[in-house]
């Protein structure tokens, strides 16, 4: 090399240096660690597999002569670039907040990270913890816009919203986060939250605590840690494929699919005893599979991911210790937003039935409840995925034909002691007999009730829907492991690949 | 438990049959009943509905759901007259010992085809008297949804809600118009039979018989009263054709105005806000009613006009941050021309919501002394204010640049070139 070339090489690696070790200034960095924080480089070398961080963008800076005349630091306000996580390549973009306040955040730069992952089919990370000003929302090819952009002219802002669920979208905020930051967390798939953080859409709002967005349903997970960020994030991109369409990461160690003579006892017999359907799962999925979304809202409907003989499978069961497994317009939000996520990226749905119905109440039509459990009906009839329904004690009238997917199931299966009919019969003999009670005296319309309750209950046995194809068998409990595994593995095996993206792809994470 | 009578059932005049009520409704003399086991599914008779004109074109009407598949499969309207109490009354007692109780009763394979419709053609509820059940449910799956004053619309009744929870509650309590024109389930609340069926023939003026066919234009009218521009509806009347707004959800959200409208005879849905509530925020609520119009309009092909005034977003309520993303994304993937006119201020995800990518038929215009960024009141960027508009227009032109541009991007014949995307989202946002 000439002394020329020499000093252009050694020019890049002092300024690279320079630029990764002094980021927004030591007065800045102190304060982070001063609070206990990480910086966005300190996140990406503990969560990212070592070694494997590749960045890109290093030099780009937020240029925007609209809100900063002058170029701001390099990295502008994101650094990110390219990385495995367990051996899968993904990419991760981590807001810089030791750069100036608020933060000048390059969504080109957020935007050309994700266009990489688009492309390259893998998923996409964003670290969230700044007080983000966006630059320009550039429109390509507009004029007389100030659109200065680090990349050209992709279309910046907009870049997730029309994701589509093509690729896996997390967003972990680890830290106080608004504006641009923020909008993430209202388009990914995965929504992480640290406990004590604020999440909010305007800036400079005051006190919207971290409670607020997991009381609202659209928080994932919430964790006490960063290093629990980055385990539940690992642990939630192990069950999807690296892009919609690509294949299941299917593992082998599944563990036996014998038959499990231990399920039948957690379901009591008796219809009103509530029991633990998440012990439930936990039987009917390999051991120590099961990874549970959203637990602490909506707890009387349970969304998770699970392994069933390796292959990664959504859970949407009922759970009678909440309101006796009764259905509220939250519990078709997280429903919905949660087969939508499946569908999107092609996991098999297992739905456990156990459930009176959806609960209706004068407070539960204010909540708009028609709407809800519509959306919910039309979230399971546009299915595409593998999907499998076992009512395990009860479901009855509108809460079964929705939750049996309006017949969209690949398979309907039943338990031999479920009561399946038209509406739970105790309330159902007092409707239909009502005119025959009240030719009763009162002491004998009781023993009467219960009489025609137990007359229809007949009527509800499984064999009675068994019959006309309502469901397409009943299975011993014990079989139920066995029985979807073999099903999902020949599913799997031979469904022809999609011709058109799943409708549910495009539905909005959360509405 | 054992005292099972209805808990209020106050007189009331007698009320119109499903047949007064379509002759009603329909142009005069075109209605003709439904025949016995017609057509494939829907096993019906002259008691279920028929085929009918309104405005002389084919609609199907009917009780309910009960021959919506005559629409679908016609590809015209179906107006469903909702008054019922579910599969209990369609002979519940009669089918108790037949067979598939479950999914018949509870209206399952009218369910299954209205789920996945996918707007194809417009889908009216009109609730003309207590509709409980899968009345209910074809409710929460149509475009549009009057309701008349006196009757109820819940899942369930409060008989078997009294019997199944113990809660008593009246009609009025349960899903009376109080409560349904607050939390945006009903699209119009009516006073009278005949409001009913002046909202259902007014809504279904402003659509194309089905995704697909022509946009019902019709000759330009002048605007309406052009006095102070203002924002909200007064700016609304003075941009569209006179009296032609057409308010949908009014008491819903009200920070935001939406409806049906005309513009230069071309039909239109159009969003703007009104300052003087909650100063035009974005509430949760607000993305919500913005979503459905959205949805709605792309599906068959009408235009959207946004007339933004706005500090933004409203974060005091939960969901914000998710449902103003969903309008972001339903604006997004809209397919129709949308027009923005900002008229004072957008700010945060008021101007978020303007940043669309089709600007081959989008048009971003804002009054000379609009401000757009996202900042705070006290720190708009110095200059270059209008940075997102493709224009500055005075409010005495912006109609005219408006239906200009309208002209210009639908062409001399607008058909309503559905959106591929948002057709199968949620009908019930």
């Amino acid at each position: 090399m000439t002394s020329e070339e020499i000093r252009t090489v050694e020019r890049l690696r002092a300024l690279r240096e320079q630029v990764t070790t002094e980021m927004g200034g030591p007065a800045a960095l102190s304060a982070i660690h001063a609070a206990g924080r990480r910086t966005a480089r300190e996140h990406i070398a503990e969560f990212v597999d070592a070694g494997s961080f590749g960045e890109m963008g290093t030099f780009a800076t937020f240029v925007d002569k609209v809100t900063a005349p002058e170029p701001g630091p390099y990295g502008g306000g994101i650094i990110g670039g390219h990385a495995t996580l367990d051996g899968r390549p993904v990419t991760v973009a981590v807001d810089d907040d030791s750069v100036a306040t608020p933060a000048r955040r390059s969504t080109g730069k957020a935007a050309r990270l994700y266009q990489m992952a688009l492309q390259q089919r893998r998923p996409y990370i964003e670290i969230a913890q700044g007080d983000a000003v966006p630059d320009l929302a550039a429109r390509p090819g507009k004029t007389g816009t100030a659109n200065a952009r680090t990349f050209g002219a992709e279309p910046a802002f907009p870049y997730l919203l029309e994701r589509q669920r093509a690729i896996p979208v997390v967003c972990m905020v680890l830290g106080d986060t608004s504006g641009a930051s923020s909008f993430s967390a209202g388009l990914c798939d995965f929504l992480v939250q640290l406990e004590g953080t604020r999440l909010s859409l305007a800036q400079k709002k005051a006190d919207s605590a971290a409670n607020a967005t997991v009381a609202s349903g659209e928080v994932d997970a919430l964790v006490a840690s960063p290093d629990e960020a980055y385990a539940v994030t690992k642990r939630f991109l192990s069950y999807l494929p690296s892009y919609a369409g690509g294949p299941l990461p299917v593992t082998n160690e599944s563990g036996p699919l014998d038959y499990d003579d231990q399920i039948a006892q957690l379901v009591p017999a008796r219809r009103s005893r509530a029991y633990d359907m998440k012990a439930v799962i936990r039987r009917i999925c390999d051991e120590g599979s099961f990874f549970e979304l959203k637990p602490s809202y909506a707890r009387n409907i349970v969304t998770g991911f699970g392994r069933l003989g390796g292959i990664p499978i959504g859970v949407l069961a009922n759970a009678p210790m909440r309101m006796a497994g009764g259905l509220t317009p939250e519990c078709c939000m997280k429903a919905v937003s949660f087969v939508c996520m499946c569908d999107g990226f092609g996991v098999p749905l297992l739905v456990l039935q156990d459930t009176p119905g959806f609960l209706v109440s004068a407070q539960a039509e204010r909540d708009r409840a028609i709407d809800r459990v519509m959306t919910l009906l039309q979230a399971m009839s546009l299915l595409t995925v593998p999907a499998v329904s076992v009512v395990i004690r009860k479901a009855f009238g509108l809460a079964f034909v929705i939750l049996d997917g309006n017949r969209a199931v690949d398979l309907s299966l039943a338990w031999p002691g479920a009561e399946i009919g038209f509406m739970d019969p105790p309330v159902a003999a007092n409707v239909l007999f009502e005119p025959q009670i009240k030719q009763l005296p009162e002491e004998e319309r009781a023993a009467f009730l219960k009489a025609k309750a137990a007359e229809l209950g007949v009527g509800f046995e499984p064999y009675g829907v068994a019959a006309n194809l309502t469901i397409d068998d009943i299975i011993e409990p014990g079989a139920t492991r066995g029985v979807v595994a073999r099903y999902l593995r020949t599913a799997l095996a031979e469904r022809p690949p999609r011709t058109a993206p799943s409708p549910l792809a495009s539905w909005p994470r959360w509405y | 438990m054992t005292h099972a009578t209805a808990p209020e059932k106050p007189a009331k005049p007698p009320r119109p049959t499903l047949r007064e009520h379509i002759d009603r409704l329909v142009d005069p003399g075109s209605y003709t009943p439904a025949q016995h086991f017609s057509e494939g599914m829907d096993q019906v008779s002259e008691a279920d509905g028929g085929e009918a004109r309104i405005d002389g074109r084919p609609v199907t009407v009917g009780l309910s759901g009960h021959v919506v598949m005559r629409a679908l499969n016609r590809r015209h309207p179906y107006v469903a007259l909702s008054s019922g109490t579910g599969g209990l009354a369609r002979g519940g007692r009669r089918n108790l010992g037949v067979l598939d109780t479950v999914w018949g009763m509870s209206g399952g394979p009218m369910l299954a085809e209205m789920a996945s419709r996918g707007r194809d053609v417009p889908v009216v509820s009109a609730i003309v008297h207590h509709s409980f059940g899968d009345s209910s449910f074809f409710t929460g799956l149509s475009d549009y949804v009057v309701q008349l004053t006196g009757a109820c619309l819940a899942l369930t009744g409060p008989r078997v809600l009294a019997i199944g929870t113990s809660e008593r509650v009246t009609m009025e309590e349960l899903g009376g118009t109080d409560v349904h024109r607050r939390n945006g389930q009903a699209d119009t609340i009516a006073e009278t039979p005949g409001e009913v069926y002046a909202a259902i023939r007014r809504f279904l003026s402003f659509l194309p018989s089905a995704a697909g066919a022509p946009l019902p234009v019709t000759a330009p009218q002048p605007a309406g009263p052009a006095g102070r521009l203002e924002s909200g509806r007064p700016l609304i009347d003075a941009l569209c054709d006179r009296g032609s707004f057409f308010e949908l959800r009014r008491d819903f959200a009200p920070s935001l105005v939406t409806g049906l409208a005309r513009l230069d005879g071309i039909p239109v849905g159009v969003l703007a806000s009104d300052p003087a509530v909650d100063d035009g925020a974005y509430s949760a609520d607000a993305c919500l009613k913005a979503t459905r119009l959205v949805c709605t309009a792309d599906a068959f092909g009408l235009p959207l006009i946004f007339a933004v005034d706005s500090p933004g977003p409203r974060d005091d309520q939960p969901q914000t941050i998710s449902r103003a993303m969903m309008l972001a994304q339903a604006i997004q993937l809209a397919e129709v021309p949308k027009c923005w006119v900002i008229t004072r201020r957008a700010n945060g995800v008021g101007l978020l919501l303007t940043g669309p990518a089709r600007i081959a038929t989008d048009l971003v215009i804002a009054w000379p002394d609009a401000r757009a960024g996202y900042y705070d009141g006290e720190s708009w960027p110095a200059d270059e204010q209008h940075w997102a508009a493709d224009g500055i227009v005075s409010p005495a032109d912006t109609r005219r640049t408006l239906a200009a541009h309208l002209r210009a991007v639908l062409g001399p014949s607008p058909v309503s070139k559905p959106g591929r995307t948002l057709r199968t989202w949620p009908v019930g946002f």
